[in-house]
C-alpha cells in the first residue's frame, strides 16, 4: 500500500473507507435509540476500534478496521408492564446507547471523510502540478 | 532534518506484456509506461462498471482510481509531447 506515486490517495482512501464504515455503525446506533429488549439481550451501541495498516513502513499505510465491540455497562429498565418483553417486574431494558456521544460521533466521521477528501486533493493536485515541470 | 529520498522510477510496479522483456532502452521505458497507464484505466474502469452495478465498491475508491488513471494519462502525454518536440529539433537539424 505505500510506496509508489500514488500512496498518499491509497492512504487517503482508507480513511474514507473507515470514516463511512463508522459512519455505518453510527446510524445503526442512532436507529436503535429507542430499541427496547429483554435483559438477558439489551441492545448495546456497536463501536469500530482503528488500526494503522503496516505501521512499520516508513509513511505508514493509512486505517482499518480492526474489529467492532459494544458498548458497555448495565442496561437502564424502564417500566413497560404492557410489553411482551417485559421481565417479572414489568420492567424492559433500554438500550445502552447514547444518543449525545452518537450525534458527536457522527459529526467526527463525516469530518473525518471530508479530511480524507481533502488529501486525496491536494495529493492530485501536487500530482497535476508536477506533470507541468517539464513546460 | 534528513531528506527523504525519493523513489526511482524503478519502484513503480510495471505492467504485464512488457514486463518479460529486458528493461533496458528508451523505447521500453516508454512502452511500460503505456502499460502501467494502461492497467490503471482498466482498473479504474472495472470498478467503475462494478459500482454502476451495485457492487461491492464504494464511491471513493471509483474516484481513487480515476484520480490515478487521470493522472497517468496527464504524465503520458507530457512525455509524448517531450519526445515529439525532441523528434521535431532533431529534424530541423540543417545539413
Amino acid at each position: 500500500m505505500s510506496g509508489g506515486p500514488f500512496s498518499s490517495i491509497d492512504i487517503a482512501s482508507t480513511g474514507m473507507g473507515f470514516a463511512r464504515y463508522w459512519s455505518e455503525t453510527v446510524s445503526h446506533n442512532l436507529a436503535n435509540i429507542n430499541t427496547v429488549s429483554t435483559f438477558d439481550k439489551p441492545f448495546r451501541a456497536r463501536m469500530v476500534v482503528a488500526q494503522p495498516i503496516d505501521p512499520s513502513a516508513a509513511t505508514g499505510g493509512g486505517v482499518a478496521v480492526a474489529r467492532v465491540t459494544e458498548q458497555t455497562g448495565d442496561p437502564a429498565m424502564l417500566y413497560q408492564p404492557d410489553s411482551p418483553l417485559a421481565n417479572a417486574d414489568g420492567y424492559v431494558a433500554a438500550p445502552v446507547d447514547d444518543l449525545a456521544g452518537q450525534m458527536s460521533d457522527l459529526i467526527l466521521a463525516s469530518r473525518m471523510y471530508q479530511a480524507n477528501i481533502s488529501v486525496h486533493k491536494e495529493a492530485r493536485e501536487a500530482l497535476e502540478s508536477a506533470t507541468t515541470l517539464g513546460r | 532534518m534528513t531528506i527523504v529520498p525519493i523513489a526511482g522510477i524503478g519502484s513503480v510496479t510495471s505492467g504485464g506484456g512488457a514486463a518479460t522483456k529486458a528493461s533496458s532502452g528508451f523505447g521500453d521505458a516508454i512502452a511500460r509506461g503505456i502499460d502501467n497507464v494502461s492497467n490503471l484505466q482498466n482498473s479504474a474502469d472495472n470498478l467503475l462498471a462494478n459500482f454502476a452495478a451495485g457492487g461491492n465498491v464504494q464511491i471513493h475508491e471509483v474516484m481513487a482510481a480515476t484520480s490515478k488513471a487521470t493522472l497517468g494519462m496527464q504524465v503520458m502525454v507530457e512525455i509524448r509531447n517531450k519526445a515529439l518536440e525532441a523528434y521535431q529539433q532533431i529534424m530541423n537539424i540543417q545539413v
